[in-house]
């Protein structure tokens, strides 16, 4: 008899905790994607340049390019980038973690074959699947986020998808092909 | 420990309908507790996201800008007020005071960073409970309407915090009614509860009743069996014991119905042959005389243990009677100084240094002389055998106040009640001068053919003497008790309810 | 000396009581059943009849009722104490003591004697025949008349109410009966004193239910009168 009240007792007592009173705190939870906005300037009047929040993250920066002066080649975007963001830029906490210095920066077109042709639809005809990028510093010194900075900034150059591969050559060897992430 | 099977089915019953009840109330509760918080969440998350949505950045956005965002989307709080806080690079706005907020946990900030979903996160602080949401922002790094696929992070996450206080006042309004409910219900489980117990607990009450019944001596009880189950099994068994019980004890008194009538019987069977021989012993002490001295010494033993046989027998007689309850009280009213004097007087027990009287006259007596003389003579025999001179034998009336002694006194008899509902006692007292009563013997003086001297195989009376005395007060309603005086000596002390006749025409 | 009739059915018990009679002078006539007892009755024409009320065939109380049918011959009935019911029934058919059984001769025959006992004469100057209302008392004669008729009284019947009409309106305590008609001890057997009342009653009282001349005092035992 006493057991089973207590069985009882404890059971009852369980589900109560179980149902909780009131609302209750939650762990995080994932609530569908994030929010898509439009960014000013233009898709045609920008170039986007990656820098790094003050955590590491990346930080894009679209600076206003004329159109009428034609579309800026990668080597320029890279120039851009290698000069690090402006004073506002800064004061919103905007960083670049590529050595100051050496500037020199080319851009070729990498091998053909890392890629094979027409394999990715929607890519606009003529734009090239890899790109070749030669800094006049070391690339194997470089942390991720620099890394990211390059490789990204130089990907959105050659494409607005951001889709093409990059490889990364400095002045003490190179990077494998990697994609903006 | 909670006793009493009543009070433990009841709660049996109660706690199985508390938690039935509990149960249900606590599952429904939480689904719908659940289901209002996740209708107010993702009501929340989506208008948040889309309220976003609805904003034009600027890479990087300007503080100015930043704080018009989260100004415009705090007043657009849907469905309630929310704070907006915005994080950029280094830059921490929000829409109210405070840049940052105290309620967003880091957890969700590093969920932010590390996926670019949605999240919400409810948080209780101080009680209150909070919906705190995230959102980064990503843009589309191709043309707008060229169907790029690409998303980059703009490096803006919004956060919002809002008051769950609704939602907690409907779940708690939940809470009380499923208490509000629950409690009546309990209160309502109660009558079932106690109408199961009352069928459940009737055969024990059966039971209870005929074990009474039984213990007054009604071993003729039984209770009916009615259906199969523990408590059927139990009155039957119950029944088998009561039957088994009933034929021993059956056959108990049969038996002692038996060994009483044998008694009797042989008594009476001794009787006649003793009533010839009675008769011829005075010819036999007559012509001893005449005879060789040994056949003489043999007649006159024959003689003097007939007579012995003869008191013996009559004894025997008289205590069946008393057993067979068969003794008749043949009461007159009678002077009882009177009747102790003539008791010792036919006697011859009228010795000044023997016996000594304290008679007071006019005190008159319903008894029966007959058995009163009986238990006179007996106690004074007694005395005088087994004590030392002089024996005392005192008489008094006693008055008693109404309850304890005169209740266990007299149990049959109807003393004389004045109005104040006290009895009056005739007390009459034999003391005498010997050793007194041995303590192990007090309690037996009474018992039949008891010897308190085992050695002594044969006294002089028949062992019968203070038993017969005994029944003989008892037939009055009086009691006899035996005791050892201050001074030694044993005293006994009989004790008859004064029953006068109520008229004297 | 008397001469007994005694109808007693156990040979034991008849053979020692004969013998213990007939050793004190006792001319003694033995029955062993009511039957022979009562034939022997007009034989031998005995003082006193010894009447045993357990009898085979014809019992004590009926031979008794016999017996008073035509006579005032005095009846001592022998029984075993506890046969209370027998005693009274007995008393109720004319029986003028009982004897319990077993019993000494000298018991027994002192008994004997007391229902024999004529009763004392009043000293002298008594007249003869005393009246009482209508009742004439014959001290000399032991006889009785009411209104001129007479009345046949057994001989404890007569010893009472010659007892009792010798003192008019004296109380007599049933123990003080017992021992003066009966000769019987203190403590005997009331029940003697009120069967022989309630017999004397029927005989000389007008309604027996509210006696004149043998009145009750409750408590106290009988008187004679007042009438």
């Amino acid at each position: 008899m006493r057991r089973i009240r207590a069985a009882a007792a404890g059971a009852s007592a369980s589900l109560l905790l179980l149902a909780g009173c009131g609302v209750q705190a939650s762990e995080v939870v994932e609530a569908g994607g994030p929010a898509v906005v439009p960014v000013a300037p233009d898709h045609d009047e920008r170039v986007l340049l990656f820098f790094t929040g003050p955590d590491g993250s990346s930080i894009p920066v679209a600076r206003y390019a004329d159109p009428a002066m034609g579309p800026v080649s990668t080597a320029r975007t890279l120039d851009a980038l290698l000069n690090g963001p402006t004073e506002e830029e800064r004061a919103a906490g905007i960083r670049t973690r590529l050595p100051d210095g050496n500037k020199t920066v080319e851009v070729r077109p990498a091998a053909r074959e890392d890629s094979r042709p027409g394999e990715k639809a929607g890519r606009p005809a003529g734009a090239r699947e890899a790109v070749r990028v030669t800094t006049g510093f070391a690339v194997r010194s470089l942390d991720a986020a620099a890394v990211r900075q390059l490789v990204c900034t130089a990907a959105h150059a050659e494409d607005p998808e951001g889709l093409v591969k990059v490889v990364l050559t400095g002045s003490a060897g190179s990077l494998p092909a990697t994609a903006c992430a | 420990m909670v006793s009493g099977l009543r009070t433990r089915l009841v709660l049996a019953f109660l706690l199985v309908a508390a938690v039935g009840c509990g149960t249900t109330a606590a599952l429904t509760y939480r689904e719908a507790r659940n289901a209002i918080l996740e209708q107010a969440q993702d009501t929340a998350v989506s208008s948040f996201r889309d309220q976003i949505q609805e904003l034009h950045v600027n890479l990087p956005p300007n503080n100015e800008q930043m704080q018009g965002m989260v100004r415009g989307l705090a007043r657009q709080g849907k469905p309630r007020n929310w704070w907006v806080y915005v994080e950029y690079g280094s830059v921490r706005l929000s829409s109210g005071t405070n840049p940052t907020s105290t309620v967003i946990t880091p957890a969700l900030r590093r969920q932010a960073r590390a996926t670019p979903h949605g999240s919400f996160q409810r948080v209780v602080k101080n009680g209150e409970p909070y919906l705190t949401m995230v959102m980064p922002v990503v843009f589309k790094t191709a043309q707008t309407g060229t169907g790029g696929q690409t998303e980059r992070p703009t490096g803006l996450t919004f956060y919002a915090v809002m008051r769950l206080t609704d939602e907690q006042a409907n779940v708690d309004a939940m809470v009380v009614a499923a208490r509000d409910g629950a409690l009546p219900a309990l209160a309502i489980a109660l009558v079932p509860a106690l109408l199961a117990a009352r069928s459940v607990l009737r055969p024990v009450r059966d039971l209870r009743q005929a074990a009474r019944s039984l213990g007054r001596g009604r071993l003729d009880t039984r209770i009916p069996v009615k259906g199969g189950g523990e408590l059927s099994e139990l009155a039957r068994t119950f029944n088998e014991s009561t039957a088994a019980l009933e034929r021993s004890v059956d056959e108990l008194q049969r038996a002692e119905a038996r060994a009483r009538r044998f008694a009797s019987d042989v008594s009476h069977e001794l009787r006649t042959p003793l009533a010839g021989m009675l008769a011829v012993t005075e010819l036999l002490d007559e012509d001893a005389a005449g005879l060789d001295p040994d056949t003489a010494a043999a007649v006159r033993l024959i003689s003097s243990e007939t007579d012995k046989l003869a008191v013996l027998v009559e004894d025997l007689m008289e205590i069946s009677r008393f057993d067979a309850r068969a003794a008749e009280l043949n009461t007159d009213e009678v002077d009882a100084a009177e009747t102790i004097r003539r008791t010792l007087q036919s006697r011859h027990w009228t010795d000044p240094a023997r016996i000594v009287l304290d008679l007071p006259d006019g005190i008159r007596a319903r008894l029966d002389p007959r058995r009163f003389d009986v238990v006179i003579a007996n106690l004074v025999g007694n005395a005088l055998r087994h004590g030392r001179p002089p024996v005392t034998v005192a008489l008094r009336t006693e008055t008693r106040p109404p309850a304890p002694r005169a209740a266990e006194g007299a149990a049959d008899g109807t003393p004389d009640t004045p109005g104040d509902g006290s009895t009056h006692w005739l007390v009459t007292e034999v003391a005498d001068r010997g050793p007194g009563i041995p303590a192990d013997v007090l309690p037996h003086v009474f018992d039949r053919f008891y010897k308190a001297d085992q050695a002594r195989t044969r006294s002089e009376g028949s062992g019968l003497g203070l038993a017969i005395t005994l029944e003989n007060v008892r037939l009055h309603g009086g009691t006899v008790r035996a005791a050892n005086g201050p001074d030694g000596g044993a005293v006994f002390v009989v004790e008859i309810p004064l029953t006068t006749s109520e008229v004297t025409a | 000396m008397p001469r007994v009739l005694l109808i007693e059915d156990d040979p034991s018990v008849r053979e020692g009581v004969e013998l213990g009679l007939r050793r004190r002078g006792h001319d003694v006539r033995t029955a062993a059943t009511g039957e022979a007892g009562l034939a022997a009755l007009a034989e031998f024409r005995p003082d006193l009849l010894l009447l045993d009320l357990m009898l085979p065939g014809m019992n004590g109380v009926q031979v008794c009722r016999r017996v008073r049918e035509s006579s005032q011959l005095p009846i001592i009935m022998l029984t075993a104490r506890g046969d209370d019911f027998d005693v009274v029934i007995g008393l109720e058919a004319g029986a003028d003591d009982y004897i319990v059984k077993p019993a000494r001769t000298e018991v027994i025959e002192a008994r004997i004697r007391a229902v024999l006992r004529r009763i004392e004469e009043p000293g002298g100057g008594r007249p003869a025949v005393e009246f009482h209302g209508e009742l004439a008392v014959d001290r000399a004669g032991l006889t009785v008349a009411k209104s001129g008729e007479r009345v046949s009284l057994a001989p404890s019947e007569l010893k009472l109410l010659l007892h009792l009409c010798a003192a008019p309106e004296q109380v007599f305590s049933r123990q003080q009966l017992l021992e003066h008609v009966w000769e019987h001890s203190y403590h005997g057997d009331a029940r003697l004193v009120d069967a022989c009342v309630r017999r004397l009653r029927n005989k000389i009282e007008d309604v027996p239910g509210s006696p004149r001349y043998i009145q009750t005092l409750r408590g106290f035992g009988y008187r004679f009168g007042p009438l």
